[in-house]
């Protein structure tokens, strides 16, 4: 069977289940021609609301597709990654799923301007991110709003230079802002609106674990 | 057009060299087949690893569609001295993914070379390039409806044949040992030559994936885990499928019951009876890759306690060793193999054997069936979950098939791993004499402290093994000299011999395997 073949059934597969998932097909998506194509990919955890909560703030309606280690799915995304142009993918995941995804896109050619890795214990929260220049001012925005306490961020700039600490206060974090803050944030990469000043967490219960963000451009 | 990566430059190249050689890559690849764009390197640098991304950034990364690009781009490395790393899939996870072995290095990816070049059923054999996925030889098998059955590691659909042959690795069925299944290579070599291994030299010959050894010195292992060429074809068997397969679980529940499963199951591996790489699982491997999230038990740091374990044990049914195992053939000789094996096992008074009618749709035993069976799935990445944190590095020494040797080893990784507050989270993959103890130390990235741990861990791994005459089979790139050195001096003499003959500029992979004419010259 060719790879066209193989993709294309593979494609059929994504759009049945993207159907059930989310609240516009992807096939409505694709007949947007005017500005980038969003979707944002979730996994079902504890993050997951919190996320699509902050994007939600932002008047950011993405269409939500929760992703997981299914085979299928995750080829059918390699392929619309592959296939289509101007498809942006931000998401919050596990890091099992992350690490799929991710390279996923890699084998489909697209572009990731932000990798952040995000871990919440005991009140100590840790983000690392590995952004491009597109989104500095994105990582700039994420860090100066991360509560001012116990939590570390480091940027690496592309991941090509050492880190780069910018931020180290120390205390102890009560909410999980940070995941709505970055369901606000990514969805407008590469062209930050300010962040507006009050915190709105639907529940104000931390969250713990370790989650991966990321954005991802075909 | 994005920002080229200024940033990164391979070892000992200037940016004007850099540059020119850049000018002629586009000119022979095309414009964007040269990935620079920072954005577009990202996820060939999410390394796994205990060192920062930045000692593993590549500094731009080329795709090529055809062999005669692949000597193109030889040919321009050589011209500017640019040391190249190649990947055909890129998914070695947990031996370093995709990135290069060395800071600056250009990847080659040969993920368009993609082309399924032959598949024949009579002889059961196919021949394939290096971007051939496992899930697309599967789709190929499936749609064809060929009575043939694949072999392969756990990230099956999206690695390939290709490169987990050529970091030999193995799968799980009878044909696991993939390097042993391997049969015909081409190679473009250094100066630009393609080499055929074994009968691909003869003009017309029609048994190159039929006959391994060719006439004269067989080198196809050469080529393997090593830097002397860039493999472009690659032959190897397939198995038929067999009319029946069973597979199934025997569940250990004491820890020490390691010495005594061996014992049991190296006669039936060597006479053949249990034909597949069989798999012992610990616990928290079988927790891990079943979805059990350490979080879910505690949030304490350290080890986790054998209290916890043991609650695991008694929540999920989980065994503090799991083996899993499969009988292929038709259906008389499945039943003699089952009797001798079910009655083997219950001699030895230990362990609950449980079937695919008993198991039904519940992980890990689907996944593992799945895995025996050729069929692919991602299940096994569920480790990753297990701590979380995106920190996984496969330590895999060699064991004899000896259940003391096993538990020797067992309980000296256990302490080890202990001591630097990190998980045994481990397998042992069965051949008829040799085991792969395969452990996955697996710890937080975003935690600086707990990733110099784990760093400190791989190394002191490495070093008390090797007291005890052990080493890895393999490993990940940035402990690649380190594990050299435990072969000795001889064995790297020859290997760097090797290198200056067929790649005075140095331009494949160095570092790979810990060989490298810059470094080793000057030891």
């Amino acid at each position: 069977m060719s790879v066209s073949r193989r993709s294309f059934l593979k494609s059929m597969a994504l759009t049945s289940v993207v159907g059930l998932a989310i609240p516009v097909p992807l096939r409505a998506l694709a007949s947007t021609n005017d500005r980038p194509r969003a979707l944002a990919l979730v996994d079902g955890g504890q993050a997951e609301p919190l996320f699509l909560f902050g994007s939600k703030i932002m008047g950011t309606h993405l269409p939500t597709l929760r992703v997981s280690r299914d085979l299928d799915l995750l080829l059918a995304l390699e392929y619309h990654m592959r296939d289509e142009k101007s498809l942006r993918l931000i998401g919050l995941t596990d890091d099992a799923t992350a690490t799929l995804v991710i390279d996923l896109a890699r084998s489909a050619g697209a572009q990731v301007p932000w990798l952040g890795e995000h871990s919440v214990y005991d009140g100590l929260s840790r983000h690392q991110l590995f952004v491009a220049s597109k989104a500095e001012s994105c990582a700039h925005e994420f860090s100066l709003h991360l509560p001012g306490d116990r939590t570390f961020c480091s940027v690496n700039e592309q991941s090509m230079r050492a880190s780069e600490r910018i931020a180290t206060d120390e205390g102890y974090e009560t909410s999980a802002q940070w995941a709505v803050n970055l369901g606000r944030l990514l969805p407008s990469l590469g062209s930050i609106p300010p962040l507006p000043a009050a915190k709105a967490v639907p529940a104000n219960a931390p969250i713990f674990g370790n989650f991966v963000s990321f954005v991802i451009e075909a | 057009m994005s920002v080229e990566n200024k940033t990164v430059l391979p070892r000992g190249v200037t940016q004007e060299e850099f540059d020119k050689a850049m000018v002629k890559f586009r000119a022979l690849l095309g414009d964007d087949n040269v990935l620079v764009n920072t954005s577009q390197l990202t996820p060939y640098n999410k390394i796994m690893m205990s060192v920062e991304n930045a000692a593993h950034a590549p500094s731009a990364a080329l795709t090529a569609t055809s062999v005669e690009q692949v000597q193109g781009v030889v040919k321009i490395c050589n011209e500017h001295k640019i040391p190249i790393w190649t990947i055909s899939t890129g998914r070695n996870f947990g031996y370093g993914s995709a990135a290069p072995v060395q800071r600056g290095q250009v990847i080659l990816d040969l993920k368009k070379m993609n082309r399924i070049l032959k598949v024949d059923p009579v002889m059961c054999y196919a021949l394939v390039e290096p971007g051939v996925t496992y899930g697309q030889l599967y789709d190929y098998i499936e749609e064809n409806n060929l009575p043939l059955m694949l072999s392969f590691s756990a990230p099956s659909a999206i690695a390939g044949p290709l490169g987990n042959t050529m970091d030999r690795g193995v799968g799980y069925t009878p044909y696991g040992e993939h390097f042993m299944m391997q049969c015909g290579m081409e190679v473009v070599l250094a100066n630009g030559d393609i080499y055929r291994t074994g009968m691909g030299g003869v003009k017309g010959s029609n048994t190159w994936q039929i006959f391994k050894w060719g006439y004269g010195p067989t080198l196809d292992g050469m080529f393997t885990q090593a830097n002397y060429g860039i493999t472009t074809k690659m032959g190897f068997w397939l198995m038929p499928k067999p009319p029946v397969f069973k597979p199934f679980e025997i569940i250990f529940d004491n820890e020490k019951d390691i010495v005594e499963i061996v014992e049991i199951l190296r006669p039936l591996r060597i006479a053949g009876i249990i034909p597949n790489s069989v798999v012992i699982a610990n616990i928290l491997w079988e927790a891990g890759s079943g979805n059990v999230r350490r979080s879910a038990y505690t949030t304490e740091p350290g080890h986790t306690p054998d209290s916890v374990i043991a609650q695991i044990q008694k929540d999920t049914g989980m065994g503090a060793w799991n083996l899993y195992a499969a009988l292929y053939g038709t259906q008389e000789q499945v039943d003699v193999n089952w009797k001798i094996v079910t009655d083997a096992f219950k001699k030895l008074g230990k362990g609950r054997i449980v079937t695919e009618e008993e198991a039904g749709d519940t992980q890990p035993f689907k996944y593992r069936a799945q895995l025996m069976s050729g069929v692919p799935n991602l299940q096994e990445f569920g480790l990753y979950n297990w701590r979380g944190g995106g920190g996984s590095m496969w330590f895999a020494p060699v064991s004899e098939a000896r259940g003391s040797e096993c538990e020797k080893q067992a309980q000296l990784a256990k302490r080890i791993l202990h001591k630097h507050g990190l998980d045994y989270v481990a397998e042992f993959i069965v051949a008829p004499r040799d085991m792969h103890h395969v452990i996955d130390v697996l710890y937080n990235r975003t935690d600086a402290e707990e990733t110099r741990r784990a760093d400190a861990c791989f190394n002191e791994l490495l070093d008390e093994f090797e007291k005890e005459g052990y080493a890895v089979y393999r490993v990940n790139t940035r402990f690649q000299e380190r594990v050299a050195r435990s072969y000795g001096t001889v064995k790297r003499d020859v290997e760097h011999a090797i290198k200056r003959a067929l790649d005075p500029n140095n331009i494949l992979a160095p570092g790979r395997s810990g060989i490298d004419l810059e470094t080793y010259s000057k030891i």
